[in-house]
């Protein structure tokens, strides 16, 4: 109790809330454990709850002047007499969660060959061909496409150039790169570029021009030789050396900060977490996404059988996991992408822009894909679902359709729709879902329609376990917690 | 410790003034004559030569008496004075008050002693009196000023209970220094009507900034320590005017025994609400005023707030805030955050201890307020030489 | 899969839209039959491990029934934010 002179009231003076009465602000929350319990509200605040705790809070009856009652205050989980100005600020952060959306667009695949050297067995897309031009990417459909990057509202764009292997058809990248670069000087947009490539083809001359203009490359390591080779078989087998040797001359002329590798998940994956890791780091690689199973090209499984893969992966991630954080801890900066996500969705007070994890769908709000024929696509999963003769997620084609004619084509509005999680039944009260997202591509492809039964989904399954298992890291393990707050960009 | 008052001034010549006289000072005798009565001359020593037709002549020295009217024989407390300064003559109790000095590190106009809140540390105690004169003051003293001074402060007492004035106040600033930093104290309440927000911004000025207080992440306590119902939604729904209208807005928190503890979630709140604010200063207590007669119930050790501090400086600064740590010796500010510190402390009153005569950091720390020496950190530990902190 | 197992909610308490909602959280694990009559809301379902399902099952519409007090009671605030948060002047920045 303060001493305060006479001239001054007590604290209990200025609680202007009648017998501690409060009125609930909208939240939902979702278990972690045994004990604990996720709360969270639209805008992203959250705590970590015993059940005891939660009940208290729902029946309104939190102790007043309790550590608890000012918790659940200052995060906007209640108002009461005292002070209502949460409203406003919900107010305000709904606004700006809702700008963020608006801003559309910023992520442009132009998928400018489906040409490849590869043969790989998981790979829907790839076409072998004598004909060159039959599975190329021409001028005219690339000048059309353009002319739709450019309508997009968003003040950043990224234009992605996929294949296939997009380094078979450089001209037109050139071309694409030179074009979009003379017309970004009258629209004044953060402009930049990615190749995603398995570096075989490249090429010192390549390199050069990529230097000049900044441009980013991705390419594909899936852990050691054996594995990365088994995976991707070449003619000659010899990808997984032209990879390697590729990524160091890439970081010699580029940098090492414009080069980055992703890695496909198989069967064969699965046991080999620390090796993959491993692998990374011996080529020099500062971060690693450790993706989930794709169920694209497994069309033929059971439901039940999804569930099973995402166990397993859990698993995997779990124990790659692991040896990342270990990492981290003998003082060395290596990052796991999805967790990154994961944790900046937690703990940013800015917004991530990964297509799968937001409601509405970033599918065609936060990436578009311009096929190599000109066809319009919301994701790159929707163009692979496409190439297996599913089209149901064609929003277009570029020589046909205008820039509202696929922004406002029934198949986007439908899949944007269907898919707001705010009203999807279980995410609707789903503690995780301010951070979640919607993938209707993947619920198309698994369970015939694009919300599908998030109880039987594998991407709500692998979501959750991910969620519980960061927010659980963060609680209880205070070394983990601190590596992964070094992760929260702002 | 400078003192910027005395009434130990004496009368020297027929003194002319029936009204306080707020003047430049010089120490050219030679201006022109048409310059002379609106300045005040200043005489250092009795060789100096003494010219006629000044507003003031002050006698900086002891020797002998000047035959002109209006000298003054300078307090010797106030012979630091130089040419450039600005001083408030009132001939009534022959009191100087000295609005501006050249060289100081900071230059604030006090514009009102009364104050719609009542925090239980002000070290400025509100007072319900009528003092528009000051007002009045800075009104004159602003076309004073030496162009070059970099920033210029208002503060109170609660400025924008002036209302229209207030503004007036903000509109001459900017006339007189266009290229003056302008920082108001203000705590921000009065601009829950957005209006007042509308009008200050409508003014353009094109370096402002308002210092806002934020003492807690809820409104119980923040009431409690502003001794104001409603403090915090106003206070807050001030914030959010003011950025609507795109006025820069800082946020001050004083720290102390009342709301330290939750200092980490202050500074989330922050992150998650504010994060448009343009800086935010974590600041120690002055024992001065209130905080004085509350001491029992507001001093800490900031030792033993060090790692909340360090917590809540983190977390503004992985934001990507602007943040500094204010009125805080170096030696007792953990090293991660210890670069956030900032020498804060107008030098007037500022003053250093006895173990800082050696310390190798003294240069870069803030040291302390004078008023503060008696109740100093138990931790202050001079940087051994050669340490770089 | 094993036999069937009844589990029984008293209807004062829980309302059927609740225990549905639990159960749609359950569906990866068993298909379920669900009865109300006189007072009492049963649900029979027929699993490998029914005693860890069964009490799965209570727990799940323990929580939904906070669920459900949540959302009621929110409901309209949360309607008042939105329409504040699409009318008022925008925060420029
Ligand atoms: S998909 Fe699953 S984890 Fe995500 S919000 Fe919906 S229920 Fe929650
Ligand atoms: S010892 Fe050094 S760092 Fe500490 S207060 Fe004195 S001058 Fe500052």
């Amino acid at each position: 109790m303060p001493v305060l002179g006479k001239k001054f009231r007590p604290p209990e003076a200025f609680d202007q809330a009648i017998n501690g009465y409060y009125q609930l602000l909208p939240s939902r929350f979702v278990r972690l454990d045994g004990k604990r319990y996720l709360l969270s509200n639209d805008v992203g605040e959250f705590l970590v709850v015993g059940r005891g705790q939660l009940a208290d809070y729902i029946q309104k009856k939190v102790p007043k002047g309790s550590d608890f009652y000012h918790d659940l205050k200052s995060k906007c989980f209640l108002v009461d007499g005292d002070s209502n100005v949460a409203l406003d600020l919900l107010a305000l952060k709904y606004r700006t969660k809702a700008r963020r959306i608006s801003q559309f667009t910023a992520l442009h695949i132009f998928v400018v060959s489906l040409r490849c050297d590869y043969t790989c067995r998981y790979c829907q897309v790839s076409r072998q061909t004598d004909d060159k031009h039959a599975f190329d990417m021409s001028e005219a459909t690339a000048d059309k496409a353009l002319g739709l990057v450019f309508k997009s509202p968003s003040p950043t764009i990224k234009i992605e150039f996929q294949g296939g292997e997009p380094l078979l058809n450089f001209s037109l990248i050139r071309y694409i790169v030179a074009n979009a670069t003379a017309e970004n000087i009258r629209h004044k947009k953060n402009l930049q570029f990615v190749i995603t490539t398995n570096l075989s083809l490249l090429t010192d001359e390549m390199l050069s021009f990529c230097s000049s203009h900044g441009i980013f490359l991705s390419t594909s390591l899936d852990g050691p030789e054996q594995l990365h080779n088994a995976n991707r078989p070449r003619p000659g087998m010899d990808g997984h050396k032209l990879t390697v040797e590729g990524i160091k001359k890439a970081q010699t002329a580029l940098g090492r900060d414009k080069i980055g590798a992703l890695m496909t998940t198989t069967e064969k994956s699965l046991p080999a977490a620390r090796a993959i890791i491993d692998a990374y780091l011996e080529n020099g690689l500062d971060s690693i996404f450790l993706r989930p199973l794709s169920p694209y090209g497994f069309a033929v499984k059971t439901r039940q059988a999804y569930k099973y893969d995402v166990d397993r992966w859990f698993e995997f991630y779990k124990e790659g996991l692991d040896y990342i954080l270990e990492i981290n801890r003998q003082g060395h900066r290596f990052v796991e992408l999805y967790t990154e996500l994961v944790v900046n969705k937690l703990l940013s007070p800015f917004s991530t822009g990964y297509v799968d994890l937001q409601s509405p769908s970033g599918a065609g709000i936060s990436a578009i894909v311009y096929n190599y024929d000109g066809d319009v696509y919301a994701s790159d999963e929707a163009r692979m679902l496409a190439e297996m003769g599913d089209k149901a997620f064609r929003l277009g084609n570029v020589h046909d359709d205008g820039y509202e004619d696929i922004m406002l084509s029934d198949t986007l509005l439908d899949m944007l729709e269907s898919t707001l999680s705010e009203s999807i039944p279980m995410c609707t009260d789903c503690g995780f879902l301010p951070y979640c997202g919607t993938d209707p591509v993947y619920h198309h492809a698994t369970q015939g329609d694009m919300v599908g039964n998030k109880a039987l989904s594998g991407f709500c399954g692998k979501n959750m376990k991910i969620f519980r298992h960061v927010v659980l890291l963060l609680e209880d393990d205070p070394e983990a917690r601190e590596t992964l707050l070094g992760w929260v960009r702002p | 410790m400078i003192r910027l008052h005395s009434k130990n001034n004496g009368v020297l010549g027929g003194l002319l003034h029936r009204h306080p006289f707020i003047a430049k000072l010089t120490d050219n005798p030679g201006l022109p004559k048409a310059l002379r009565p609106r300045q005040a001359l200043l005489v250092s020593d009795h060789e100096a030569p003494i010219t006629e037709g000044f507003g003031l002549v002050l006698v900086a020295h002891d020797n002998g008496t000047p035959a002109v009217d209006n000298a003054v024989r300078l307090a010797p407390e106030l012979r630091y004075l130089k040419g450039h300064d600005v001083i408030k003559f009132s001939p009534d109790t022959l009191k100087i008050d000295v609005l501006y000095r050249k060289e100081a590190n900071a230059h604030s106009f006090l514009v009102t002693e009364r104050c719609n809140s009542f925090c239980i540390m002000c070290s400025q105690p509100p007072r319900d009196t009528d003092d528009r004169y000051l007002v009045g003051d800075m009104l004159a003293a602003l076309p004073l000023l030496h162009p070059d001074t970099r920033e210029i402060g208002i503060t109170g007492g609660e400025p924008t209970l002036w209302g229209e004035d207030f503004i007036r106040l903000v509109q001459a600033s900017k006339n007189h220094l266009p290229n003056t930093g302008l920082h108001i104290l203000s705590n921000g309440r009065n601009f829950k009507d957005v209006s007042l927000a509308v009008r200050l911004a409508n003014v353009g000025h094109p370096d402002l900034m308002v210092g806002i207080p934020l003492y807690a992440d809820y409104s119980q306590l923040h009431d409690f320590i502003v001794q104001a119902d409603d403090a915090f939604d106003d206070t807050i729904r001030g914030i959010l005017n003011l950025k609507r209208c795109r006025v820069p807005v800082e946020i001050r928190i004083v720290i102390h025994q009342q709301n330290y503890r939750r200092l980490p979630k202050l500074a989330e709140f922050i992150t998650r609400n504010l994060l448009f604010v343009d800086h935010v200063a974590l600041m120690g207590l002055e024992v001065m005023g209130f905080a004085k007669s509350n001491l029992k119930s507001l001093w800490i050790d900031p030792y033993d707030f060090r790692d909340e501090l360090r917590v809540a400086v983190q977390t503004l600064a992985d934001a990507k805030l602007r943040v500094s740590i204010y009125n805080t010796p170096l030696c007792v500010i953990p090293e991660p955050v210890r670069r956030y510190a900032v020498r804060s402390i107008s030098d007037w009153k500022n003053d250093y201890l006895e173990a800082c005569g050696c310390c190798s950091a003294k240069r870069q720390c803030g040291g302390f307020f004078s008023s503060n020496l008696g109740t100093a950190s138990g931790h202050i530990k001079p940087f051994p030489a050669g340490f770089v902190p | 899969m094993g036999t069937e197992t009844a589990v029984t909610f008293d209807a004062n308490v829980f309302s059927l839209e609740t225990v549905k909602r639990a159960l749609y959280r359950c569906s990866d694990q068993s298909q379920f039959d669900i009865t109300s009559e006189g007072g009492a809301i049963t649900v029979t379902f027929s699993a490998i491990d029914p005693d860890g399902l069964a009490d799965k099952i209570r727990n799940e519409v323990l929580d939904q029934d906070l669920r459900d007090t949540l959302s009621k009671e929110t409901a309209n605030v949360r309607t008042l934010i939105l329409a504040n948060a699409f009318s008022d002047t925008g925060l420029i920045r």
